[in-house]
Parts: structure tokens; C-alpha cells; sequence
């Protein structure tokens, strides 16, 4: 067969089979807003606090008011006492505990220690980190309106350290992930798909490989723009690089991903062990990339085994491009390394193809 | 001749599938391999406890006794390493963009000295890796002001050099259960019963759909006729799968509670139940959809759809409120979101009885599961 041919026959058999197509194109758009919908609200939002208010003061009341009025928190009890508060931290009904302790913001105006305390839940960080936002944010403000107001004095109460997030300015959790799992949705998606069209269908020639390869790496490409374009469009996703980088980025990841994906579908004898064997690694492989957990702090082992994934550089790629503004140049290293895993893995499938053969192996 | 008992169904269900993991290559790969491994990855891959050593930059503007002294403040801090010291911002900034370093402070021009003007001392951090960022900041910003508020301020209060800005209040801040905020523990506590989960949906799919048929000419009606069928023979059916499903969620709680010495101040017993029943109804749900279905691929582009997300749509890393309706009533039905919460109250030390409702409510799920499978399975395949 040709290699023309062969990558006709590839996407002739793609646009038969409901279930490849299901998975390569179907499932991959699907979660382009699938995906994202649990985050697109983009910070915490009214995390439950208890408020123990010893003072009853109308500052104190103000700064309830402040933190009600904040998008983190929300003042979900107000107990009368420290132990009843903590009962409903304990029981899960609010995640955070403030204590307003008698004259503790008459005490803070005069900078005297306050004695103003928070309890937070820790098992969930993001949570804790809101809360303790939305409570630094208020009281902050309330003593700047006090004593403006009441006190007739204007004093400056600042911050000494002034924290700026780049790349990501509004923090926004959507932002932060989508990016960085896209590949790993692309990459799985493939595979998977891969794996229905090929798995236990080994004895093919080079051309054969070759077709199938071009045309897996064009569909591939063309969801991976739809990705960068559309769907970071959607979501809102601040993106700096230019489309002659983007297009760069998406081709090579593709023929990675395309690569990789024949590899994997060669080892396997069929497509229900291929499927069994290859979704529950989708967790790990996104780990893997090191984009929550960087690959720096991995043992040797463990990075290297990330390296053996498409994913992780191009995860690596996009993300120093479009969301960091890195010219092209700076995403030589992972751009060579998809390469090098393009080869390599287009060499291994031919192999497998040449020595995992065996006589009763199904074809077409 | 009498119909066998339901007992007698469940027991030599069980017995046919214990068989077949023995002697099925694939199965045990999926059972014993792929456990292992995901635990030993993600155990390995977070093994250094807390980050450690990023490399970040100062851009020191200043060149003072005082800023000197900051610089050295934060190469003590463990989580950071000074890599470079820019000469300006735009060097620094470019350096973060290459991805060379994940944060810089900026400490501005005559910091330290009298009458200096309110400039603050500038943090920026690398926000496109949110979880790494925010680390590297909370470590910097906290070095800093410590620093400042206690120590250089202190400094300029003895040397008769007033500050005429006012310090923020702190506030007392105790943070329960994990009180160092270690992002080890929370993914650790994460992604482990994410991947058993998605793995006993997959593991489920395959079990159902071998009895589908293939070249050797098995189909549902034959493994009805041979096992009695019904609800019972399904839990037969099930029992194999749970049973070594659930060593792993245990082996995975014992490297959590024992060896890495996080304490469960809940109920570890009512912690496990519910993590059995979450096994239970990954591999119930699964059947029912395969019996439904008649189609192995359908299962497994539902199991990847609703248990490959279930860790995106739990709330268990941003919280849930505020995201559309749709995805907080979906929210609602994915079964892994109730195993969590459990999991998670418990280890914050809340009462055992909620992590039993959980237990319940995904019990609840795997006889939903059963009995779709058993009423859908029932069907004659067509011929």
C-alpha cells in the first residue's frame, strides 16, 4: 500500500467507525467544555465561616458585614460561643472559624496585639486560602474606614510585601488547569481511539505506519487549534502567543501525540485489553507533566518517566508560549523532545510491528 | 431438579470469576500491575514531602546592609533557592517567562534607609503554574513580612528611625489537620482514590463485556445458564474485583496513615466502608452500562466521562459553588464527590456517622448498578 493510501484508507476508516470517532473527535470536543465547566466560576466562592463576635461593637459588625459582603466567604453561623463554633467546623457545616475577641479591632487600631484568631479547615487548600484572604481583605478595610470615619485621623495601614501574580493576573483556577491538562486530553482521547482502530492489527509495512501516522497527526492537529483557539477563547484563558507559534506548538504535539498513539495501540491485543489497561493511566500521565507538582522535585525515575510522554512537553510547550509569552525559541527543548518522541516512537511501532506479530493476530 | 440459591448463585459466580483473573493476563495486569504502579508513582513522584529548592530571583535596587540582610533571609528559606540576582525587573521577568525561575522579589530603591519612600518590596510569581506559584509566594511573602514587621522595623524603632506606617493586624491563624498547608498530603490524598475509582469503572466494563461474546462464542445468555443470572450471580460476580480493588485502597490508606504518618482523627473503619462501597458501585455502574449497552466501548467512554472527571467536578480542589448549575448538579451525582467529602471530613476528625451516610449512599449506588444490570442484562441477546 501506498502512502497515500494509506493514510486515505486511515481516515476512511476513522469516518466508519462510530466508536474511534466517538472517542478521537466526539469525546475530545466534548470536553473542551466539559472539562472546564467545574472551574469556570475561577476563585472560591462564599467559603462558610462562623463568626464568634465577643465584641458586639459596631466596628465589629462592620467587619462581619465586610467579610458577608467579600465573593470568598460567606458568614454562614454566628455561634455564641468558641466551643459551639468549633462543633460546626468539626461537623463540616462552615469551613473557618473568626474570633472577634472584646475590643480586639479598638485594639488593632491602636496597634496593640489584637487577639483576633482563625480556625481553618486544611484538608482543602484552596479554601483555606480564600478564607484567609477574604478576612485579611476586611479587616484591613475596616480599620482604614474607622479611622478615617470615627477617629478623624487618616492612617495608612499597607502592605509591606505587594504580591503579583504574572501570566495569570486574576488567578483564575480555570485558567490555570485547562492549559495545562489540553494536551493530556488530546493525547488520551487519541489514544483511546487509536487503540479501537489498531490495537491487535500489527503487521503493517512502513508505508502503511507512515498513512496512518499523517493521518492521525491531521486530526490531531486540527482539534489541538480548535483547543488553542476556540475553546481557550471560550474559557477566557489569557493567552500571548502568536498563531505562527501556536500552529508550531500544535504540529508538533500532534505528531507526537499521533505517534505515541500507534505505539501504544501496537502493544496491546485487542481494544477492550488496550481500553482497560490505558484510561486509568490518564490520572497519572496529567501529574506526570508536572504542572501541578513540578517535575524538579520528582525523582529521576519518575521525571524520566514523564519525559516518555508526549504530554508533558507539549503541556510544557504551550504553556511557556501562549500562557508565559516565551518567545519560541525559549520552547526548543520541548519542541525537540516531541520530536525525538515522534521518531522514537514511529520506529517502535515498526519494530513491534516486525517482531510482536504473531500467527493467528486478526486483520482486516 | 431445584434452582440453585441465590447463595449458591453468588458463590459460584464468584468462584468462575476468581478463575478467570487467575489464568486472564490482562486482568491481572489491570488488577495488580496498575494498582502498584499508580501508588508507587505518585508515592515516588511526591516523596520529596515538601517543595523544596525553586529557584527564584531578587533584583536587589537597594544595595543596603538592610536588603542584603533580606537577600539572605530568603536563600535560609528551604522552599527556594536564590538562582540568579537579575539587575533589573525586565531581566527578571524574562528569566520567569523562560520558565527559569518560578517567582522574584524586587526590593526597591533605598529600602531600609530613613525617609525611604512607601515603596513595598515587590513579589512577583509565575500564576500560569497556579499550585507551584502560590507556594513559592506564600514562602516569600511570609519571609518578608516576618522579616519586615518583626525585624527591620524593630531595627529602625531602636536605631530611632520611626516608620510612620502602620503594620497589618495579624490575626492568629490555625490551620487544622495540615497545618504546614503541605500540597503533598492534599494530592496525596487526592489522586489515589481518583485512579481506583476510574480504574474499578474500567475494570468493571471489561468484566461485563467479556461476557459479551468474542471468537470463543460466550455471550450474556451463556453466562446466564451457566452462573443462574440475577442480581446474585452479579454479585458474584463483583465480589473478586472488589475484593482486591479494596487491598489496594487499603495498601494506599496504610501508606497514608501509617508510614507517612498523617493521623485520621475520624473513623478510619467508617472511612474504609465507604471507599469499599465506592469500589462496589464504580464496578455495579459499570456493568449496568455494558449490560445496557451491549457494547464494551460505550462502558468505557462512560466510565472515562464520569469517573475520569470525577476529581475536576468534586470540589476537592476549587470549590464548586459559583460554577453553573449543571456542573454543581453534576457535582451532586458523581459518586466519587460523596467518597471525598468523606474522606476528607474524616481526616479533619468529623463524626463517623457522616462518613457512614456516605458508606450508605454509595451502597445505594452499587445496588443501582446491580439492578440495572440485572433488568438490562435479563434482555435476550439478539440473535
Amino acid at each position: 500500500m501506498s502512502l497515500r493510501a494509506a493514510f486515505l484508507d486511515t481516515l476512511r476508516q476513522l469516518g466508519c467507525n462510530t466508536d474511534a470517532l466517538m472517542l478521537i473527535v466526539v469525546a475530545a470536543l466534548f470536553y473542551g467544555f466539559y472539562y472546564p465547566a467545574p472551574y469556570s466560576q475561577g476563585h472560591a466562592q462564599d467559603v462558610r465561616l462562623a463568626v464568634v463576635d465577643e465584641a458586639r461593637t459596631p466596628l465589629s459588625r462592620q467587619l462581619v458585614d465586610l467579610i458577608e459582603a467579600s465573593p470568598l466567604a460567606e458568614v454562614a453561623a454566628r455561634p455564641a460561643n468558641l466551643a459551639e463554633a468549633r462543633t460546626l467546623l468539626v461537623e463540616r457545616k462552615v469551613d473557618g472559624v473568626l474570633l472577634l475577641p472584646d475590643r480586639a479591632l479598638e485594639d488593632a487600631l491602636r496597634g496593640q496585639d489584637s487577639g483576633i484568631a482563625l480556625w481553618i479547615n486544611g484538608t482543602y487548600l484552596v479554601r483555606a486560602k480564600a478564607l484567609g484572604q477574604a478576612i485579611q481583605g476586611a479587616i484591613v478595610n475596616t480599620l482604614n474606614n474607622e479611622a478615617k470615619g470615627r477617629l478623624g485621623v487618616s492612617i495608612e495601614i499597607t502592605d509591606p510585601v505587594e504580591s503579583q501574580p504574572l501570566f495569570n493576573p486574576n488567578l483564575e483556577y480555570g485558567a490555570y488547569i485547562f492549559p495545562a491538562v489540553t494536551p493530556v486530553i488530546l493525547q488520551q482521547t487519541m489514544l483511546f481511539g487509536t487503540a479501537v482502530l489498531f490495537a491487535g492489527r500489527r503487521r503493517r509495512g512502513w508505508n502503511e505506519l507512515g498513512g496512518q501516522w499523517l493521518a492521525l497527526s491531521l486530526v490531531s492537529f486540527v482539534l489541538t487549534l480548535t483547543y488553542f483557539g476556540w475553546f481557550f477563547a471560550a474559557q477566557d484563558i489569557p493567552r500571548q502567543a502568536g498563531i505562527g507559534a501556536l500552529l508550531i506548538v500544535a504540529l508538533f504535539a500532534a505528531g507526537a501525540i499521533s505517534s505515541f498513539s500507534l505505539f501504544a495501540s501496537r502493544l496491546f491485543p485487542n481494544a477492550r485489553a488496550a481500553l482497560l489497561l490505558l484510561i486509568p493511566t490518564s490520572l497519572p500521565i496529567f501529574f506526570l507533566s508536572g504542572a501541578t507538582w513540578p517535575r524538579e522535585a520528582m525523582p529521576g525515575w519518575v521525571s524520566a518517566l514523564g519525559a516518555l510522554l508526549p504530554s508533558t512537553h507539549a503541556s510544557r510547550a504551550l504553556l511557556l508560549t501562549d500562557q508565559m509569552g516565551a518567545p519560541l525559541s525559549e520552547a526548543l527543548r520541548p519542541l525537540t523532545a516531541l520530536v525525538i518522541l515522534t521518531i522514537s516512537f514511529l520506529v517502535g511501532s515498526g519494530l513491534v510491528s516486525r517482531f510482536m506479530t504473531n500467527p493467528e493476530e486478526l486483520t482486516p | 431438579m431445584t434452582a440453585p440459591s441465590a447463595f449458591a448463585r453468588l458463590g459460584g459466580a464468584a468462584r468462575r470469576e476468581a478463575g478467570f483473573i487467575a489464568t486472564s493476563r490482562v486482568m491481572l495486569l489491570a488488577l495488580v500491575v496498575v494498582p502498584f504502579c499508580a501508588i508507587a508513582i505518585v508515592a515516588a513522584m511526591l516523596s520529596q514531602g515538601a517543595l523544596q529548592a525553586l529557584p527564584v530571583a531578587v533584583v536587589d535596587n537597594a544595595r543596603t546592609s538592610e536588603s542584603q540582610a533580606l537577600v539572605r533571609l530568603l536563600s535560609g528559606r528551604p522552599e527556594v533557592r536564590i538562582a540568579a540576582q537579575p539587575v533589573s525587573d525586565a531581566a527578571a521577568e524574562a528569566a520567569m517567562r523562560r520558565g527559569q525561575i518560578w517567582a522574584f522579589v524586587s526590593i526597591p530603591h533605598g529600602f531600609g534607609q530613613p525617609r525611604a519612600a512607601d515603596e513595598p518590596i515587590r513579589l512577583y510569581y509565575n500564576a500560569a503554574y497556579l499550585s507551584v506559584g502560590s507556594t513559592v509566594e506564600r514562602s516569600l511573602a511570609t519571609a518578608l513580612r516576618g522579616s519586615i514587621i518583626a525585624g527591620i522595623e524593630d531595627n529602625a524603632w531602636r536605631a530611632g528611625v520611626l516608620s510612620d506606617r502602620a503594620a497589618i493586624p495579624q490575626v492568629q491563624i490555625s490551620v487544622l489537620f495540615n497545618p504546614e498547608a503541605s500540597f503533598e498530603w492534599y494530592l496525596q490524598a487526592l489522586i489515589q482514590p481518583a485512579m481506583l475509582h476510574l480504574l474499578a469503572a474500567c475494570v468493571g466494563v471489561y468484566a461485563m463485556a467479556r461476557e459479551l461474546g468474542g471468537p470463543d462464542g460466550r455471550s450474556l445468555d451463556a453466562w446466564r445458564a451457566e452462573t443462574g443470572g440475577g442480581a446474585a450471580a452479579l454479585t458474584g460476580k463483583l465480589v473478586p474485583y472488589l475484593t482486591v480493588l479494596s487491598f489496594w485502597g487499603a495498601v494506599w490508606m496504610v501508606w497514608l496513615v501509617g508510614f507517612k504518618g498523617w493521623r485520621m482523627e475520624g473513623s478510619l473503619l467508617a472511612t474504609f466502608a465507604a471507599q469499599l462501597a465506592l469500589i462496589a458501585a464504580s464496578l455495579a455502574l459499570s456493568f449496568g452500562f455494558v449490560a445496557g449497552a451491549r457494547r464494551d466501548v460505550f462502558g468505557y467512554s462512560l466510565s472515562a466521562l464520569y469517573a475520569g472527571s470525577a476529581l475536576a467536578y468534586s470540589g476537592g480542589s476549587l470549590p464548586i459553588e459559583g460554577a453553573p448549575t449543571v456542573a454543581r448538579f453534576w457535582h451532586q451525582v458523581l459518586p466519587f464527590t460523596h467518597y471525598l467529602t468523606a474522606q476528607m471530613d474524616q481526616f479533619l476528625g468529623a463524626p463517623a456517622r457522616q462518613a457512614w451516610g456516605a458508606a450508605l449512599l454509595l451502597t445505594g449506588y452499587a445496588a443501582a448498578g446491580l439492578a440495572l444490570a440485572t433488568w438490562l442484562g435479563g434482555r435476550k441477546s439478539p440473535a
